[in-house]
């Protein structure tokens, strides 16, 4: 009885939104008769399903955010956010709004949690729902920090554009129209560290305090060389940043060299750690007993233990030759 | 020391007193410490091993040896190996500084003070150190003799040696890091061209070892059966 009313309900939602987007595409068509004769859809400001879903959300994660900032304790935990949030999104968007995201998360893992119980008719169990919470605890902090690991390898690879705009437009006006230059021409990411480095100056800061920060932010080390040539010099600036463009020439073309010869170590690396799963399920298609008497048996048991740990080695070696010893 | 000096030789002594010099400024092995506990332990090891019966003595050779070495290449040696591949980066960063800073001062002494305490890495260490036990010594080739017996790299040793004993400082540290740049690319090629083959080796030594034990499993099993068993 309970599978049947969640079926039906399941069916009531995908009736109501193949309704929806019937209407939709009638709408559509209908609005491309008559556009010709009216005025346009740009001239008003209506914001889509989606992003009125967005807005709702983010509703809800602001009125938890304001209740969690009374306490010190969160706002403590908050401030390792802080680097996460872009200058542009600074309005809408606090380090605290990431704490209650990791709290909504894990209601959120809890409901499915349940939700897979109840259509699936499954026994509870203790163990899988604390895994979930983990899951639902930690997921977000793991995809943040790739995507940010993700952005400071674009900012890695764009640095070097930076610097020639800054190298060449220094000899002509101050740092800060060159920096303002670099802000307006670059990438998302890099504009939006050029924007910290513009907002540093402008509460005092020297330019190698800010480009310290910028590497405290990102710990990119080509950054180092920066600051430290500019704890050096300051005063003449020009001098310095033409350097510094020398010194990235250098870095570029070692990053080039290396980049080349990774293209052929990851396939490689990729193919070599494909080949004994390829090689287990080769095995188990041929024939799907032959595990099966290996788990019978202790030594089977101690024996796949050991290949386990053998593969386990050969990507730690894969790696361990992969990177840099620098 | 005293008490090395009356087991080890001189020249033996002024070997490894060398190589720790060659570890830098952030080196916490003393001399004394590693010769005494090397032959300590070599010597324990060796007793314990002539304790096993039949082929006791000849273990007890091998095993002595071999750890003998083993303890200096790990201790020592690989320690060396990665402060002279680092050495290249960070010779390149100081002498960029310096060659900025000269640029300002026009006083090598005073530039090298100047980045020395600005500059954390393992060169600028040795060089805020040893002009600070020479601060009342105005030759600067003392100074540049004593940083050069530490520094294992020997493009850089050439380079301090160069700066050492020129008289156009600006140029010459242009020509430095210039030297240096290539020769740290040649390097980061030669080793980038061998690392496609070192890849295939130990991979293919491991999956080679995973399908000998995939493929006779059920052998392995019956033969560690009939020795339990």
């Amino acid at each position: 009885m309970k599978q049947l009313i969640i079926q039906l309900l399941i069916i009531f939602i995908i009736i109501i939104i193949f309704y929806n987007i019937v209407r939709i595409i009638r709408t559509n068509s209908k609005e491309k008769r008559i556009s010709e004769f009216s005025l346009s859809k740009k001239d008003f400001n209506e914001n889509s399903i989606l992003e009125r879903f967005n807005l709702i959300i983010w509703n809800i994660i602001h009125n938890i955010s304001n209740i969690l900032s009374r306490s010190n304790l969160f706002l403590k935990k908050a401030i390792k956010y802080e680097k996460y949030i872009l200058i542009k999104e600074e309005k809408y968007k606090s380090s605290i709004d990431y704490v209650t995201i990791k709290y909504l998360n894990i209601i959120l893992a809890i409901t499915l949690y349940f939700l897979i119980i109840l259509l699936f008719t499954l026994k509870f169990n203790i163990f899988i729902l604390i895994i979930f919470i983990i899951l639902g605890l930690f997921l977000p902090d793991f995809l943040w920090k790739l995507s940010y690991i993700n952005k400071c390898k674009n900012i890695s690879s764009r640095l070097y554009e930076s610097i020639i705009i800054l190298d060449d437009n220094i000899s002509k006006s101050n740092i800060y129209n060159s920096i303002n230059k670099v802000i307006n021409e670059s990438s998302e990411e890099i504009s939006d560290e050029y924007q910290r480095i513009f907002n540093d100056l402008s509460y005092n800061l020297t330019l190698y305090q800010a480009f310290k920060r910028f590497y405290e932010r990102t710990k990119i080390p080509e950054i180092k060389t920066i600051y430290h040539l500019l704890n050096v010099e300051q005063d003449n600036i020009e001098k310095t940043f033409h350097l510094i463009r020398k010194e990235f020439e250098y870095i570029d073309k070692q990053n080039d060299y290396k980049h080349n010869t990774n293209i052929i170590l990851n396939v490689l690396s990729s193919v070599f750690v494909l080949i004994p799963l390829l090689l287990i399920i080769f095995i188990t298609i041929i024939n799907p007993d032959y595990f099966k008497l290996v788990i019978s048996s202790l030594f089977g048991i101690v024996i796949l233990i050991v290949i386990e740990l053998l593969y386990i080695a050969l990507i730690f070696s894969i790696r361990r030759v992969l990177e840099e010893r620098k | 020391m005293s008490g090395i000096k009356k087991i080890f030789s001189k020249k033996y002594i002024t070997k490894y007193e060398e190589k720790i010099k060659y570890l830098g400024p952030n080196n916490k092995i003393s001399l004394e410490n590693f010769l005494l506990t090397r032959l300590f332990l070599s010597i324990v090891l060796l007793i314990i091993c002539l304790i096993i019966p039949k082929y006791g003595l000849i273990l007890a050779i091998i095993v002595a040896i071999s750890f003998y070495y083993l303890y200096t290449s790990i201790l020592i040696d690989n320690k060396i190996r990665i402060r002279n591949d680092k050495l290249y980066d960070e010779a390149i960063l100081f002498f960029n500084m310096l060659k900025l800073s000269y640029d300002k001062t026009k006083d090598i002494k005073t530039s090298l003070e100047i980045v020395s305490n600005k500059l954390g890495n393992s060169i600028s260490i040795t060089f805020r150190k040893v002009l600070k036990n020479n601060r009342y010594n105005n030759d600067l080739k003392e100074v540049f003799s004593k940083v050069i017996e530490t520094i294992p790299n020997k493009d850089v040793k050439n380079a301090l040696v160069d700066l050492k004993e020129c008289n156009n400082y600006y140029d010459c540290l242009e020509r430095i890091t210039e030297n240096l740049k290539d020769k740290n690319v040649v390097i980061l090629k030669s080793k980038y061209q061998f690392k496609p083959i070192i890849l295939v080796f130990v991979s293919l030594v491991f999956i080679s070892i995973i399908c000998i034990l995939l493929f006779n499993i059920y052998d392995i099993i019956n033969y560690l059966n009939s020795l339990f068993v």
